[in-house]
């Protein structure tokens, strides 16, 4: 059962190719008739808007897109402070645990972890100072190039 | 822009507009979020951001990045450091709509995204060199050795086609009327 509305081509025809355009080397005629069969090919219908709701919709569209943009720019840096603050505080509380577990496996599983929670604490301080070591970078690149060059 | 002129353009674009996206997304849904989120952008850019009579070419740009990025929310990692690594990246396969011509659209899916942009622009679209250079963002000069090269990778893939399977037999026809419908 077809539960869309009967599919047609796009409200706007598509060109058609006169014989005589066709292009003389076979493949580039099979690309033409492709595509040309390709653009009368029945396609869904488009959803009808009124341009008047989307001029008044603009403002919003426009403002979710920035705060999208800003969302992509933060949220590498807000994981890595996140896997900073948790790998640091677990390695505080081994090192704190460490001494004071018992001898035997769980002593040595204990000092296990401490050795492996340093890992994702510098991995993660890493992470973070790669955009404020870019940032300070591009800031110096700027400076200079304020400079002007009678001046430099 | 102000409102008469935008009515305007939209009458006029939207039907071609929408099907070029369209065929470069393959979802109907994806389509009309993407078409109006481009005319609302449209809408919103600074007065002298575009100059008069290239509104048309800005449109299809703004729509192009849109399509780029909605293929990359929807690539796996994987996929996007092979765009890294590759200058270009084929669509994801995908289920056809109902309703398409899916045999044609599922050869168009197997070009490269940029590859099917510009030939649904040069062929369909009817755009000239330098619109369809300020639409892809890509030097004048480049465009016909690009176009060029998505000619050539259509026609392998049509040759391949018939060659293999013999199941596009009205897509690779030349000898076919250019007025009949499918």
């Amino acid at each position: 059962m077809r539960s869309h509305p009967p599919s047609r081509p796009p409200a706007a025809p598509a060109p058609a190719i006169e014989p005589a355009l066709l292009p003389a080397d076979p493949r580039e005629r099979a690309v033409a008739v492709f595509m040309d069969s390709l653009a009368r090919s029945p396609s869904p219908r488009p959803r009808v808007v009124d341009p008047v709701g989307l001029m008044r919709r603009a403002p919003l569209v426009d403002a979710l897109a920035r705060l999208r943009a800003r969302e992509r720019r933060v949220l590498a840096p807000a994981i890595a402070l996140e896997v900073l603050a948790f790998s640091a505080a677990a390695v505080v509380s081994l090192q704190v645990v460490g001494p004071a577990a018992p001898g035997g496996l769980l002593r040595t599983l204990v000092e296990a972890a401490t050795r492996f929670a340093w890992a994702p604490t510098g991995l993660s301080l890493l992470v973070a100072a790669l955009p404020l070591l870019w940032w300070i970078a591009e800031a110096g690149r700027a400076g200079r190039r304020a400079v002007p060059k009678n001046m430099a | 822009m102000d409102e008469d002129r935008f009515q305007a353009l939209y009458a006029a674009t939207h039907a071609r507009l929408w099907a070029y996206v369209y065929r470069l997304t393959g979802e109907r849904a994806a389509a009309d979020d993407l078409v109006q989120d481009s005319y609302c952008r449209l809408f919103q850019l600074p007065p002298g951001r575009v100059r008069a009579g290239a509104e048309r070419a800005y449109l299809y740009r703004i729509a192009t990045n849109l399509v780029t990025d909605h293929h990359r929310r929807r690539t796996r990692l994987g996929a996007r450091l092979r765009e890294l690594l590759l200058a270009h990246e084929a669509a994801p396969p995908r289920a056809p709509e109902p309703g398409e011509g899916s045999e044609l659209q599922a050869i168009f899916d197997r070009l490269p995204r940029r590859d099917a942009a510009l030939l649904w622009l040069a062929y369909v679209d009817g755009h000239d060199h330098a619109e369809m250079a300020e639409i892809l963002d890509v030097r004048p000069a480049s465009v016909r050795v690009l176009l060029s090269r998505a000619r050539a990778r259509l026609a392998d893939l049509l040759q391949n086609e018939s060659k293999d399977h013999h199941a596009f037999p009205s897509a690779l026809a030349p000898s076919r009327g250019p007025g009949s419908r499918d």
